[in-house]
């Protein structure tokens, strides 16, 4: 599948007023400028990769299918820890895709997934639903989302209904919220706790950096926090812990590919914690992921290795599109412990760092 | 210890060569009466009766031919006189075996053997034996009832006597009967065969053994001839493995006697027993062992004392099992007895009359006549009046001398015993028909209850058919057939492989799903990667020969062994060069030369060995520059003393080269011509099924290799198939591979167990690289080592090695693409003389070639003149895993200990897995650190912790503060927490609960036994023992959450045992870490 340089940028563009809807025609005017811009910045083939290659785009085109074909009429999907969170992550898995969210081959998933999270989402509090989990993939995708789809189109009779920058921000609302409550800065399962990990916390985390790079206001001091929380958790080998007072430290390599990617999205490589994550991480690239979640640290090694050394995601790359290609069932999906739908998006995420057209994997 | 013959020489007594021995008969029925008389006997074949079926018994019928051959199968109805049938079960139709080329037929036996029913044992001419009731006697016939035949008439002339017949329970056993019950030796056993019976062998340093129960008085009789000068051991008491030291008694050649050898821990004796001349020869002998007394006596056959040896110093341990040596010569065991002995010996008797024995021991001289059926009478007629002998008091009765039989072509031996000899006339129907000499009427005899069909005539094989494929031998499970490949093509029920036995009129084809080989030349043998060679030691070079040294130049070490094909060294004999440089080398390679050390490269070590040995050792350079064979290459040898052919070998063969002994003296060429008939640089394709194809390889990709090949059309393999492939011959001059090199260069380290390298590429100048090939064109490799892409020069590589991963030692997908056999159809693969290696699905068999259709290679035509070996079925896997390339398989690095104590521990354990979960506490008083005690009966009403440990152990230190805030959390609710150390001082202790800052009660298991009594095999373990003072839960381990596991169990404990378990929130996560 050949790319269209007319598509691709709409996914790149980091700047949006909240709420603020353009034409299709603007949008891609708007991104073809800032692509350009920004491409002054770093050299264009890691920004938009080299030739996407056919394996990547077989097994790619393979899981997007089977996620087409598994989602609901109401957009969600089922089977195993399903739920906003799970519909954020397939959600971006189409938007990565390269094809045109509101007229392409996707669009309507991409509006049926769009839909249903804003409509689970609690209209008083902001929350998304079913655990913080599910509310930080859930605000990622909708800021994925946000300005890339056209909202004139979102709701067949729209009456009433949340745009996706109303919920986004409503969505980043609930999630200060609940930190301002929590003695750790960060976040737990419940909007309610009152400690903290680092798994959840980098849902919420990454969920907010999407939002506030796609121009949602997000305040400093709640970054601070949260980048803070992230500090105290980290070993000075690049280890990070899952929580404060409950057990020490580990390898787990998808808590250090959090830590990571959060220091990088929040502009803070010059953390010497981040320098020992992605020292660690870079220093085993082979390694096997440990747990019984390998899609979950591949979602997130994926990234951190981009964001740090595009060279060691190279290589971690080649190998994870040998794993999935083994891995990937003859439906297209991949399993996991979470349901095939969360499996898939996981794993598709990872490979869609060949693509880069998702905001939030750009470096 | 070791005696000296002088010193015991006993004068020798009676020495005889005896023609026909005499045979003892202990009647049971009239011990004390009639024991021990000798009788006349011609060779005769038995076993033991009513006794359990002996090892190495068939399971099934199996058919032996003169040629070797065995094949296991059921015996068919015959197509005609003279002819037996066989069906095999790997094959569709019976083969129609001429009888002559046939040697024996040894049939299953039951678990327990039938004995034999009847009055008398009548014994025939020629061996036979009848068991059965006397008739009647008719002038010159007798008649006989025998229960398998019923009434037959015999010509008394064929009866050479009879005897009552007892059951024979102090027979141990009487054979032999083939193989059954031997089996070949430890120290070597082969070259022993069935002969009629009887066991032969001709072959050197070669031992049979039978486990044989050897009563503490026992009459053993054997009875051995040969037909050059012999030189054997018969060995009593060798069962116990074999072994140089047990006592034993041997009957041995020395020079030219046979003599007895009795031997115990404190005494050795030795007696001769008769003389041996030269030539062919028997020795018929009875000894009679008296184990308790440490003595035995030999006899002769006729009652004649030849030697009595006594042992002092002790008693012989019982012995048991029969060993028989062959040093040197030819053997042929005919007859062995062992039966207990009631301790009378034998009396002398006049051999040469008929006679007969009564049971009181008496013996009448004369020849019975006649008997009187109704009178129950023997009539004897003396030389005036006629006798009458009451039947009842006859034991025996001798009527003929053993004569010359009529040469028969078969006999037939039952399990009973009885066994009679023929021509054989035909096979039908369950039965046998034998014409026998003596007998009128044809006789037919059950097939049911035979025990084997012998052949007595030595046959030649029928030749082969000219019009059939060359002559090979057909190896299956239970089936070893010389024999030809005949015209077939492929059916539903039929291979298109037929066989045609030598021997046999017909072929038949095989069935589906056999597995075996053909072997029609046995190939050069491959060499392997060899033991390495040790390092020369550092700072010297030197070759010390016979004492004299030699210094060389730089040192190097190193001798390259090259796997695959082209390592298949075939030794070249010499052309028979003459002239006096020839002869001098000749000689000059039979010199013993002793090698202390040689560190040299190898061009000085010839001149060294030109000069100790004067002679010239020219050298061929244009043949080995031709090879590529550099001269300077290192060559090391290791201290030994051998002629000077194996010093020579030992230094060429390495680097590819041989000597050839010509008019210049002895010339060193290069062996590359004969080691590789593809030709030095012909690359070459090896596959995991084993196939080896010679091919020009246009380049790999990330699906498989793109190539061309003459022997076919085909220009791709995929990657799961293949195994290596050559590019160039291997280096040389290369550093070995030691083991230890080779186990790391093939070890995966456990971070790479998702990232697996691929490939070993194997450099021309001896290294090797791990990595994974994505491509190769006609100039470079790129290789992907440890994820990160390098481009090799393609004319680096000599060889790349395939590692897959279901080869890895713990895979659980085993053979997925190691060659999963086809389902159906007959699968091949033809080892060719040139080295070529092909598998396919074969199809048709006609015109001395094979067709068929490979998955990779497409149609194939093998000639039969072509191929070294076929294999078949299943033995493809099995003989291609033991090729050399099939060797080279990554390994897993070893878990480490932690990982595999942690699992199944930790986290995911619910702390009621041990069975000691539910039992009472065991009871303990132990001292505690503080100088008081603690007494767990005292404890009870108290939830008590119990948390095994030590300083040293690191995962308990990291449990232990864990385990003490859960005890603090519930010391309200009289939870208490007893750590318990296991054998540590209290000086180690106070130190570390110092250093960590620890407050806890500690008890002092010094000498461990409270951990022993709560199984505590590896630490942390922590119990929960509750207030009924049993077990509640036990963990091993700890781990990270271990707390909240602990608190979790700790509540549950307090909690009364009607309230429902605490619920767990119910928003589960998605995802944790």
């Amino acid at each position: 599948m050949p790319l269209n340089l007319d598509e691709r940028p709409i996914f790149e563009l980091p700047i949006w007023a909240a709420g603020q809807r353009m034409s299709l025609v603007g949008m891609a005017f708007i991104c073809l400028l800032v692509s350009t811009s920004t491409a002054m910045a770093q050299a264009p083939n890691v920004r938009y990769g080299d030739l996407v290659p056919r394996d990547v785009r077989e097994m790619y085109d393979r899981g997007l299918q089977f996620l087409a074909t598994s989602q609901t009429e109401a957009g969600h999907w089922n089977g195993g820890d399903v739920g906003p969170g799970g519909t954020g992550l397939a959600l971006m898995v189409f938007l990565a895709s390269g094809e045109d969210p509101n007229f392409g081959l996707y669009s309507n998933h991409v509006r049926r997934a769009l839909r249903a999270i804003i409509s689970q989402q609690d209209a008083a509090t902001g929350f998304l639903g079913q655990s913080m989990y599910h509310h930080g993939f859930g605000m990622l995708g909708l800021a994925e989302a946000y300005g890339a789809v056209d909202e004139r189109n979102l709701w067949p009779d729209r009456k009433d209904q949340r745009s996706t920058g109303q919920s986004l921000e409503l969505a980043v609302r609930a999630a200060i919220t609940s930190q301002k409550r929590n003695t750790m800065g960060a976040w737990r399962y419940s909007p309610s706790s009152t400690d903290a990990d680092t798994s959840v916390s980098g849902s919420v985390l990454v969920g907010l950096l999407a939002a506030r790079n796609a121009g949602i206001e997000v305040p400093d001091e709640s970054i601070e926090k949260a980048i803070s929380f992230y500090k105290s958790m980290t070993a000075p080998s690049g280890q990070v812990a899952y929580a404060g007072g409950m057990g020490g430290f580990d390898e787990s390599l998808a808590r250090i590919s959090i830590g990571t990617l959060v220091y990088a999205i929040a502009r803070r490589k010059d953390l010497t914690q981040y320098k020992a994550t992605i020292g660690y991480l870079k220093q085993r690239i082979e390694t096997p992921a440990q747990g019984g979640w390998p899609e979950y640290t591949r979602y997130y090694q994926a990234q951190a290795l981009f964001q740090g050394d595009v060279d060691a995601w190279e290589k971690w790359n080649k190998l994870l599109i040998r794993q999935l290609k083994q891995s990937q069932q003859a439906n297209g999906s991949f399993q996991s412990q979470h349901g095939p739908a969360i499996g898939t998006s996981m794993s598709l995420l990872a490979l869609a760092l060949n693509y880069r057209f998702l905001p939030i994997y750009e470096r | 210890m070791k005696i000296s013959r002088e010193t015991s020489w006993r004068p020798l007594k009676g020495s005889s060569p005896l023609e026909r021995g005499l045979r003892f008969c202990a009647l049971r029925t009239f011990r004390g009466l009639c024991i021990l008389c000798p009788l006349a006997l011609l060779l005769a074949v038995g076993m033991a009766r009513g006794a359990e079926a002996p090892v190495n018994a068939p399971l099934t019928a199996v058919l032996n031919l003169m040629n070797g051959g065995i094949v296991a199968g059921t015996l068919q109805d015959s197509k005609g006189p003279a002819r037996v049938g066989w069906l095999s079960p790997h094959f569709v139709a019976p083969f129609d075996f001429d009888v002559n080329a046939v040697n024996a037929i040894h049939f299953p036996l039951p678990p327990r053997l039938p004995k034999a029913a009847g009055d008398f044992r009548f014994e025939l001419s020629a061996g036979d034996v009848l068991f059965g009731s006397l008739m009647g006697w008719e002038g010159s016939d007798i008649l006989l009832e025998v229960p398998q035949i019923g009434r037959v008439r015999l010509k008394q002339s064929e009866v050479q006597r009879f005897y009552r017949w007892c059951d024979s329970a102090d027979l141990v056993y009487l054979g032999p009967n083939g193989m059954t019950g031997w089996q070949p030796s430890s120290t070597g056993g082969k070259g022993w065969r069935e002969e009629f019976g009887h066991l032969v062998t001709d072959q050197e340093a070669s031992s049979l053994s039978g486990d044989f129960e050897i009563p503490a008085r026992a009459v053993i009789e054997f009875d051995v001839s040969w037909k050059k000068k012999p030189d054997f051991a018969i060995v009593l008491g060798a069962g116990e493995a074999d072994k140089k030291t047990t006592p034993t008694w041997r009957f041995e050649i020395w020079d030219g006697d046979l003599v007895i050898q009795g031997e115990n821990e404190l005494e050795a004796d030795v007696v001769a027993v008769q003389k041996i001349a030269s030539g062919a020869g028997r020795a018929h002998l009875i000894a009679y062992l008296d184990q308790p007394a440490g003595r035995c006596r030999v006899f002769s056959t006729t009652g004649e004392t030849l030697a009595d040896l006594k042992l002092g110093g002790g008693k012989l341990p019982a012995l048991n099992g029969v060993r028989i040596d062959n040093k040197r010569g030819d053997l042929r065991l005919e007859r062995l007895r062992i039966a207990r002995w009631g301790g009378d010996l034998p009396r002398e008797v006049q051999t040469d009359k008929p006679r007969v024995h009564r049971i009181d021991g008496s013996i009448i001289y004369g020849k019975i006549t006649g008997y009187d059926a109704a009178a129950q009478e023997f009539i004897m007629r003396g030389d005036e009046a006629e006798t009458r002998l009451a039947a009842a008091q006859i034991a025996i009765v001798v009527l003929a001398l053993p004569v010359d039989a009529e040469p028969r072509a078969i006999r037939a031996t039952y399990q009973d015993g009885s066994q009679l000899s023929g021509e054989l006339l035909e096979i039908n129907e369950g039965f046998l028909s034998l014409a026998i000499p003596g007998i009128k009427s044809r006789v037919r005899l059950p097939v049911a209850g035979l025990r084997s069909l012998i052949s007595l005539r030595h046959g030649d094989m029928p030749p082969a058919s000219a019009d059939a494929g060359p002559v090979g031998t057909l190896d299956l499970e239970g089936l070893r057939l010389r024999g030809q490949l005949i015209d077939g093509d492929e059916e539903p029920a039929a291979s298109c492989l037929a066989w045609r036995p030598l021997g046999s009129a017909n072929g038949s084809p095989l069935r589906h799903g056999i597995s075996g080989r053909i072997l029609y030349r046995e190939p050069p043998p491959s060499k392997r990667v060899s033991a390495p060679v040790p390092a020369a030691p550092r700072g010297g070079m030197q070759v010390v020969v016979n004492g004299r040294v030699a210094v060389g130049g730089a040192m190097r070490v190193g001798v390259a062994v090259v796997p695959g094909l082209a390592a298949n060294a075939n030794a070249e004999k010499a052309p028979d060069a003459v002239g006096p440089e020839a002869d001098k080398a000749r000689r000059a390679l039979d010199k013993p030369t002793t090698v202390d050390f040689v560190a040299l490269p190898l061009e000085d070590c010839l001149k060294f060995f030109q000069e100790y040995h004067e002679l010239k050792i020219p050298i061929d350079h244009e043949a080995l520059s031709q090879a590529g064979v550099e001269l300077n290459q290192p060559i090391t040898l290791k201290r030994a003393e051998m002629p000077f052919r194996r010093v020579l070998k030992q230094i060429l063969e390495p680097a590819g080269l041989k000597y050839v002994i010509d008019e210049e003296g002895l010339k060193i060429t290069t062996a590359a011509k004969v080691t590789n008939p593809r030709g030095a640089e012909q690359p070459a394709l090896y596959l995991r099924s084993g196939d080896s194809i010679p091919c020009e390889i246009l380049g790999i990709d990330e699906s498989g290799i793109h190539f061309t090949t003459t022997i076919s059309d085909a220009t791709f393999v995929p990657h799961d198939k293949i195994k290596a492939l050559e590019l160039a011959n291997s280096p040389s001059n290369a550093i070995r591979l030691t083991k230890s090199k080779r186990e790391r260069l093939l070890m995966l380290p456990r971070m790479q167990k998702e990232s697996q390298p691929t490939h070993l590429i194997h450099s021309r100048y001896g290294d090797y690289l791990r990595g994974r090939i994505v491509a190769m064109d006609e100039r470079n490799v790129t290789v992907e080592i440890r994820l990160e892409t390098k481009i090799v020069p393609r004319e680096r590589i000599a060889q790349i090695i395939w590692l897959h991963a279901d080869e890895l030692d713990d895979s659980e997908s085993k053979p997925v693409a190691a060659g999963a056999p086809a389902a159906d159809g007959t699968r091949l693969q033809a080892l060719r003389s040139d080295g070529i290696r092909i598998t396919f699905i074969a199809e048709r068999m006609a015109a001395a070639t094979l067709s068929g259709k490979s998955d990779i290679l497409g149609p194939c035509h093998v000639q039969l003149s072509q191929i070294d070996q076929l294999f078949l079925g299943g033995a493809i896997e099995r003989a291609a895993a033991q090729l050399v390339y099939q060797q080279w398989k990554l390994h897993n690095a070893p878990e480490p200990k932690f990982a595999l104590d942690d699992a199944g521990s930790g986290d995911g354990e619910s702390g009621l897995e041990s069975p000691l979960v539910g039992k009472v506490a065991p009871d303990f008083e132990l001292p505690l650190l503080d100088g008081k005690k603690f007494h767990l009966a005292d404890a009870r009403g108290h939830v008590v912790i119990l948390d095994f440990w030590a300083t040293w152990c690191g995962p308990c230190l990291s449990a232990m503060p864990q385990v003490d805030r859960v005890a603090r959390e519930f010391t309200d609710q009289g939870v208490r927490l007893i750590a318990i150390n296991l054998e540590e001082t209290p000086k180690q202790i106070t130190s570390m609960l110092e250093r960590h800052k620890f407050e806890m009660t500690v008890a002092l298991d010094r000498d461990g036994g409270v951990a022993q009594k709560y199984q505590a095999q590896s630490i942390p373990q922590t119990v929960i023992i509750d207030r009924e003072g049993k077990i509640a839960r036990l963990y091993v381990g700890g781990g990270a959450h271990f707390e909240d596991q602990l608190r979790e169990a700790v509540l549950a404990v307090l909690a009364p045992p009607t309230d429902p378990a605490t619920d767990t929130p119910k928003d589960s996560p998605p995802v944790t870490p």
